[in-house]
């Protein structure tokens, strides 16, 4: 069941009233089931956040459909269901964290004796406990992003829409907001991010939805977006003498590497394993073996060089 | 109808926290209190005149002043945080927009008639110890004071919801300027429109849309010791408290309209 579904979404802008009107959303359609994470790729200005505003209510799109959590993002009983982090903090300099929680806690819905607790709860998930009486004016991005993340997910929402939740953080920050991620699926809550980092689309997403020019060009489960097929088999082997370089040669493509290593490169899993098999009879030990797929990085570059020869001609 | 009562009430208290914790406030206070200190100054100079002169200067200041900072704090709350985005993640929660408006009209109005009745007090406590206790009209015109901030800050939110922070900021500096030349423009307009000039009638047109500031000051009775009838105050603050609310509707409907935040 979809709890989330965008149909045909456009959107056009007027810089100044007297300049004509420029889409910035062509036509967007997608939709992410209940329980999953779903990852909104595309490069900069494909159009991800003006999406995420239309999802929100914060625009009202020209033309299209969206459905979130059973109704029409205009109406405000549907965002009581969702828990937005912005792409920057958007957050008042003069309050403190818990300032912020508690409000955050009160518009959610929450009852005043049960907002402090829950803003409370929220800050220590994400780790800002002990600064929590801070000013976010003091607070480093690190911090702010994670006092995003606590307002988004204070009011325990169905739905949980982060828009580049790792943009700006150091390597220990998003190890942190990967993991809490995972968790809020794997309590069954929704998450849906946008971002540019593959990697972390890799390493956690369902599903993906990628994005360029305003367009949706690729939406389903990397597996099957990815094609699945093994397009070669690294295999990577101790040092070897020369008469055994040489009859590698004529089973895959064979590279030195440092410290005196050779990398074999196979068409595939078959031809990997004969490889193996004459490494072992001669006696020569197998350091790694990676079986190479299509990466999203490569689709994602197909699709963004697809677009740019298609605004070329 | 809970989200609606909730919303406000949250972005009232948010927006008075900002405000108080916001050099702007601070600034604007220290100004009237410096000018308070040198009308003292000058009334030991006035030889007799000091309670009018410190009545005079006092509210005038009270109402500058009371004016600029409802102006200053309505538009960096208001169409301050839509440029810088901060409002975002308060417009995605479950509040109808207008509550957002409703919130931020609220917090910088308790703010603004805080910092009026300080300044008035003040006032109030000099001239007590130079001479007596201020008159009625004094009263009348803390009164009226208010009532003016209320209106300011209605318009500077009608701004703050059509447009960038620069504009509206400008926008409601002329209205208020112009606000102050109301009853002059009425004159005007009349003599005109006595010799069958066709402006005459443009300008009374003029005159029924801009907000006749005017009517909300009693200062010239308080300095001078004359009374505010009861039912001029009344119809006087009943005046500007209706333009500011029809300024308030006016800008919760057409944010509520907006197509893009």
């Amino acid at each position: 069941m979809s709890i989330l579904q965008v149909e045909n979404l456009q959107h056009d802008v007027r810089r100044h009233f007297w300049t004509p009107r420029r889409p910035i959303l062509r036509d967007v359609s997608f939709a992410v089931e209940a329980g999953e994470i779903f990852g909104f790729v595309g490069p900069n200005g494909a159009g991800k956040t003006t999406t995420i505003k239309s999802i929100l209510g914060l625009l009202r799109p020209t033309a299209g459909r969206i459905e979130v959590c059973g109704g029409r993002p205009s109406d405000p009983r549907v965002r009581a269901h969702v828990g937005f982090m912005p792409e920057q903090a958007y957050f008042s300099e003069y309050l403190t964290a818990r300032e912020l929680l508690l409000q955050h806690a009160l518009l959610a819905g929450a009852r005043w004796r049960e907002a402090s607790g829950k803003a409370s709860a929220a800050l220590e998930q994400v780790g800002l406990g002990p600064h929590a009486d801070g000013r976010l004016g003091s607070f480093s991005k690190g911090m702010l992003q994670r006092a995003g993340l606590a307002q988004a997910l204070v009011g325990a929402p169905q739905l949980v829409v982060l828009d580049e939740p790792m943009s700006g953080l150091d390597p220990l920050g998003r190890h942190d907001v990967r993991e809490l991620m995972l968790d809020l699926r794997r309590r069954g809550t929704t998450v849906f991010f946008s971002t540019h980092i593959l990697p972390d689309v890799e390493l956690l997403c369902d599903r993906v939805g990628i994005i360029v020019a305003g367009t949706t060009r690729k939406v389903g489960r990397l597996d099957e977006l990815l094609g699945g097929a093994v397009r070669g088999v690294e295999v990577v082997a101790e040092v070897c003498p020369p008469a055994l370089v040489a009859t590698l040669e004529g089973l895959a493509t064979v590279l030195p590497r440092h410290g005196g290593e050779i990398v074999l490169t196979c068409t595939d899993l078959g031809r990997a394993n004969e490889v193996i098999d004459v490494l072992r009879r001669s006696g020569v030990g197998v350091r790694g073996v990676q079986v190479l797929r299509r990466s999203l990085e490569a689709l994602f570059v197909a699709e963004t060089e697809q677009d740019t020869r298609g605004t070329r001609s | 109808m809970r989200n609606m009562l909730v919303g406000t009430a949250v972005v009232a208290a948010a927006t008075l926290l900002e405000a108080v914790r916001n050099r702007i406030l601070m600034i604007g206070l220290l100004f009237a209190v410096v000018l308070l200190g040198l009308s003292v100054a000058a009334a030991s100079v006035s030889f007799g005149e000091e309670s009018r002169l410190i009545i005079d200067v006092g509210l005038a200041a009270s109402s500058v002043f009371g004016a600029a900072i409802a102006i200053s704090l309505s538009i960096a709350s208001f169409a301050g945080e839509l440029r810088r985005h901060t409002a975002y993640p308060i417009l995605a929660r479950p509040i109808p927009r207008f509550a957002f408006v409703l919130g931020k009209y609220l917090g910088v109005v308790v703010t603004v008639v805080i910092v009026v009745a300080v300044m008035v007090a003040a006032t109030a406590t000099i001239v007590t110890v130079y001479d007596a206790a201020p008159p009625s009209a004094f009263w009348a015109s803390l009164v009226l004071t208010a009532v003016e901030v209320q209106l300011v800050v209605a318009v500077a939110t009608l701004f703050s919801a059509l447009t960038s922070p620069a504009l509206a900021a400008a926008f409601s500096v002329g209205l208020v300027l112009a606000g102050n030349l109301a009853g002059d423009i009425q004159l005007f307009a009349l003599r005109l429109s006595n010799k069958g000039v066709a402006l005459g009638y443009w300008l009374q047109g003029l005159y029924y849309l801009l907000p006749d500031l005017q009517r909300l000051s009693a200062r010239t009775q308080a300095a001078n010791h004359l009374e505010v009838a009861a039912n001029e105050l009344v119809l006087n603050a009943a005046y500007g408290l209706g333009y500011g609310v029809a300024a308030l509707v006016l800008a919760c409907w057409l944010f509520d309209r907006r197509r893009v935040i």
